[in-house]
């Protein structure tokens, strides 16, 4: 099994691997070639970890073209151009500039934090599920596997049971969560 | 009460491209045209995005304690760390083999009981949730920091922050408890084990089916199963504790 099909499958542990493998380099490489600090440098790779980590798991990720410290390399690369940018818009804009881009910014940060918000609801009440309603989105969401596997290994008889099952549980966890999260519901 | 989610099967259909052509277009329409059902599908998107944070938020507390262990290791004066340089190849050759053979047998033994042991403390586990942060309210500000953190799971902060609360109110029910529980998650059930130890020895704490629960948990990953056992029985005997059905899973699996 390879790194992506590892990860695929909900084994974390290759992205603490390379994580603990690369880390030194990268911050080494980053404070030779950008305007960064350590802590900045460090915030960027572990960022880094998790767009790779992302990009296997929403698919736009399926194999790899070049060695992946090239490839993590690659996103540090646009991430600490991006902390760049950022420090020298501050720096350099006028103040009329400024205000618009502090209140694009603003906007955007709100919609981040309502955003996190709600990941932070859904998550809170997952933990109010019980273990196996919990495992099955799990196992559907997170790990990828479909109802067929997701059945054998819960023990349910087969995959529409299992399927049903996760349809119940989506439908609970809706009705647990949908009147704190930031959007407006008619129902 | 109305189902938040009554079309979730065509819905998720849609989303994970399952639908032909006209079904496709068909929900289309109907995201412009119903109210209801656009919100229904925002539920749903809200919910698997939701979820699917959940493993992006392990990984970055991973990270995080993999930067405190360091961290903590490099604060450690004991760690020969010149001396190594003056190390003949030979020298290394022989240490490397000796670390290699120690740490097979180690593993091999530890194997069965130490990974299997957090693989089913992470299946059975009751989360706590933390306590809630009131807008407004001045006091506390050190503890509601860090719930904060803890919410947001960065908990080698929230550690060490409430390491230095706790150094000057160690009587602190609520602050015992909670550096019990950042132990846990930081993998040291040890230090937790402590802390649950002294919270339970004050009798009258709001918490106290809380610390019995962890220290329970605690003593199962400490391989002190007979410890355990004795807690966890006494747990799931008692019908009105939360911890209960957690408490019978654990029982299952000690026995």
């Amino acid at each position: 099994m390879n790194i992506i099909e590892k990860i695929k499958s909900g084994d974390n542990q290759p992205l603490y691997d390379l994580y603990n493998e690369f880390r030194d380099d990268f911050i080494r490489w980053a404070l030779n070639t950008f305007p960064c600090n350590e802590e900045e440098a460090k915030d960027v790779f572990q960022e880094c970890i998790i767009r790779f980590y992302r990009n296997i798991t929403n698919n736009s990720l399926q194999y790899l073209t070049c060695d992946i410290k090239t490839y993590l390399w690659a996103i540090g690369k646009y991430q600490l151009l991006n902390l760049t940018k950022i420090k020298q818009r501050t720096v350099t804009y006028s103040t009329d500039k400024l205000i618009n881009t502090t209140e694009a910014a603003e906007d955007s940060m709100s919609n981040k934090e309502e955003e996190n918000h709600n990941k932070e609801m859904v998550r809170q009440h997952l933990s109010l599920l019980d273990e196996k309603s919990r495992r099955i989105l799990e196992l559907y969401y997170l790990e990828g596997k479909d109802m067929k596997t997701i059945a054998e290994e819960i023990g349910y008889k087969n995959a529409d049971v299992a399927k049903k099952k996760k349809y119940e549980v989506m439908k609970k966890l809706a009705s647990l969560v949908k009147d704190k999260l930031r959007m407006f519901i008619f129902v | 009460m109305k189902d938040p989610l009554a079309n979730i099967e065509i819905i998720e259909s849609y989303h994970e491209g399952l639908l032909n052509e006209s079904e496709r277009k068909r929900i289309e329409i109907l995201l412009q045209t119903d109210p209801i059902f656009k919100d229904e599908y925002e539920l749903y998107i809200k919910l698997v995005e939701g979820i699917k944070s959940t493993a992006e938020v392990n990984i970055r507390t991973q990270l995080r304690i993999i930067e405190f262990q360091r961290e903590l290791k490099n604060t450690n004066p004991s760690t020969p760390t010149d001396k190594s340089k003056t190390n003949s190849p030979k020298k290394y050759f022989w240490a490397a083999a000796a670390i290699i053979i120690f740490i097979f047998c180690f593993s091999i033994i530890t194997y069965n009981n130490t990974f299997s042991k957090k693989a089913i403390v992470k299946k059975y586990y009751v989360e706590e949730l933390g306590l809630p942060v009131l807008m407004g309210e001045n006091k506390n500000l050190q503890l509601d920091k860090v719930m904060n953190y803890y919410k947001t799971a960065y908990f080698p902060e929230a550690y060490k922050l409430i390491n230095e609360i706790y150094k000057n109110d160690s009587a602190n029910d609520t602050l015992l408890y909670f550096s019990g529980v950042l132990s846990l998650k930081m993998n040291n059930a040890k230090n937790a084990e402590n802390f649950f130890n002294k919270g339970i020895q004050q009798g009258n704490s709001v918490f106290h089916e809380d610390f019995e629960y962890r220290l329970a948990v605690s003593h199962f990953l400490l391989e002190n199963e007979n410890e355990a056992k004795k807690i966890f029985l006494k747990i799931y005997n008692e019908t009105q504790n939360p911890y209960s059905q957690s408490a019978s899973q654990f029982l299952k699996q000690i026995n």
